[in-house]
């Protein structure tokens, strides 16, 4: 753990966006909300190697990105990801937690964009694919759509 | 330096955008290779065309079209000085060096190649060097062989003479790879290709072999790395095609140039049907072709750009390729020496030959990672797989981070790049 992150709760359970942007917007500088991010990263439970597949690829130019989506009995979804890149991966686990037990309309409605906002890490969200994020989330909020196109 | 020439130590100073501040930092522009950025007396020329001088081309009698006309083709002449050809009909302009290669493709390989016949591309090649000629493959039933790099960055002359056969028809290779920096031996490459011209040749003469009706190997140069570094002459490389963009020599984006020889230019068919590329058009007789090499610039053309490419050829020879090449190899010198100070640095290419374009990771760390860090530092680099997958597989990486010079870089950019890669490393390691 870095150092100069101590004060901040890094314990990543039952986090909500709530919670993850005021931790982050208490860092002291980027560098430190740069570690925060990359932190609640690692914190992220590892994506099995067989789980690494074609069918859970999203390409970017810069990064590779690997994401499974799973929806229980009560159609809430759940996430298991990862990235080679630190950062990239850190972005996502924060997607994740926020988008963690959701359904699909919950998901839908859930203004994303306008959370990275607020965080000021907006430029991670552009349209570039150049990261695999904005694909990610892309793919997130297209099978949430899928979900309700098949349920009505 | 001539009279009215540049000195490289007040090139900074002409290029308005480097003056700024990014995340509040004065910027550090390390990613010329991308594009490179353009001295005020590119961007007062596009400004001045529009302002006072614009109109359309080879169309109007008017006074606008007529000057508008006349300036284009001298950027021509100026291109064809540039780069050493023999006339300016050899110039055809083009958006980039993407769509020069893809020109070259469809009016030459269309027309020339037979299925069966064999493409050499290296393993360093930029994607747009690569791809048309899959594609063309694909149509023409042609067969891709692969000229391998070494670990050092290079590309072996030995085993391009053996990667060349009677069903050979093309070389297609960069004069600097966009990734290692590697300067290959163009003028070498050609001489080989020209030994097995004229063997071919003699072997048919002989009427030993079937390849009689054999089109010859021609040589394609992607320059589009090449052209910002050091002066050109296509006569003395002796390639058959020579591609490159205007955005890398500092002029405008959108703009590119393709060499082709004149006797082959006059024998390839156009690939884009449209305006400005005809004699005459009769909807019962068909069309006739206007001359090379207007006949390949279909359409309006991007002619303000045109403009701009002109005025950054006129600076380029202002500050001049002897100057440059000094420059830029001392600070190349400095950020090789000053990169394998650090250890957890890895360095791709290490060719003898090489220009200010040098690709590296920091230990483990994902070069996304290191270039996030690094823009938060104010200091621009490219990450990623650099459009060239093939030589990221080769050195069996997914991603590198690249740093590029320019002319208007300095030591000062190279010990803030140094500064915040040793910092990096130490903030990622602990993360």
């Amino acid at each position: 753990m870095p150092s100069n992150l101590a004060r901040i709760n890094l314990i990543a359970v039952d986090m909500n966006s709530e919670k993850i942007k005021r931790n982050l917007l208490s860092c002291d500088d980027w560098e430190e909300r740069y570690l925060y991010i990359i932190h609640l990263g690692n914190q992220q439970p590892t994506m099995i190697d067989e789980d690494k597949t074609s069918d859970t690829v999203i390409h970017g130019c810069q990064s590779q990105v690997w994401v499974k989506i799973t929806i229980n009995s009560r159609g809430e979804f759940g996430f298991t990801g990862d990235s080679d890149a630190s950062l990239v991966k850190g972005l996502m686990a924060m997607v994740f937690m926020v988008y963690e037990g959701k359904t699909a309309e919950a998901i839908l409605e859930f203004d994303i964009h306008g959370f990275f906002d607020d965080m000021q890490l907006h430029h991670y969200l552009t349209p570039t694919r150049s990261q695999g994020l904005v694909a990610m989330v892309e793919a997130v909020r297209a099978k949430a759509l899928n979900t309700l196109v098949v349920e009505y | 330096m001539s009279r009215h020439g540049i000195s490289i130590t007040q090139v900074k100073s002409d290029f308005p955008l480097l003056k700024q501040h990014v995340n509040e930092k004065p910027l550090v522009y390390l990613d010329s290779a991308a594009s490179a950025q353009k001295p005020l007396e590119v961007i007062e020329r596009i400004n001045d065309f529009y302002q006072n001088e614009y109109a359309s081309v080879h169309r109007g009698v008017h006074h606008l079209s007529a000057e508008a006309t006349s300036n284009m083709e001298t950027v021509r002449q100026q291109v064809c000085q540039f780069i050493g050809a023999s006339q300016r009909e050899e110039i055809v302009f083009t958006s980039g060096t993407t769509e020069a290669i893809n020109l070259v493709a469809n009016s030459y390989g269309r027309i020339n190649f037979k299925s069966g016949d064999e493409i050499i591309v290296s393993e360093m090649e930029h994607h747009a060097n690569i791809v048309p000629w899959q594609m063309l493959a694909e149509a023409m039933q042609l067969n891709i062989k692969v000229w391998p790099v070494s670990d050092n960055g290079e590309l072996s002359l030995d085993s391009l003479s053996s990667l060349l056969s009677e069903r050979t028809v093309l070389v297609a290779v960069c004069h600097v790879s966009n990734v290692l920096g590697t300067v290959n031996p163009i003028r070498a490459i050609a001489d080989i290709i020209d030994r097995h011209n004229t063997a071919l040749e003699r072997g048919a003469s002989s009427g030993d072999s079937g390849v009689s009706n054999r089109a010859r190997v021609r040589f394609l140069v992607d320059g589009a790395q090449a052209v910002m570094h050091q002066k050109v002459d296509v006569k003395q490389l002796g390639c058959d095609f020579y591609a490159f963009s205007g955005h890398k020599v500092y002029g405008p984006t959108g703009t590119g140039v393709l060499y082709a020889k004149h006797d082959l230019l006059q024998n390839m068919q156009p690939w884009q049907g449209g305006g400005s590329m005809i004699q005459s058009v009769d909807l019962y007789k068909g069309t006739e072709f206007n001359a090379a090499p207007w006949l390949f610039e279909a359409g309006t053309p991007n002619i303000t750009g045109i403009m701009g490419l002109g005025a950054a050829l006129r600076y380029l020879k202002r500050v001049g390729f002897e100057q440059i090449s000094v420059h830029e190899d001392k600070l190349t010198q400095m950020v090789l020496e000053a990169l394998r100070d650090i250890p957890e640095v890895r360095i791709y290419g290490h060719a003898e030959s090489r220009v200010g374009v040098i690709a590296f990771n920091l230990g483990t760390h994902h070069a996304f990672d290191v270039g996030a860090f690094l823009d938060r530092y104010g200091i621009a680099i490219r990450t990623g797989h650099h459009c060239a997958m093939p030589l990221m597989q080769r050195y069996g990486v997914k991603a590198m981070c690249r740093v590029s010079l320019a002319m208007y870089n300095t030591s000062d950019d190279i010990a803030k790049l140094v500064h915040a890669l040793r910092h990096i490393q130490k903030l990622l390691q602990n993360a």
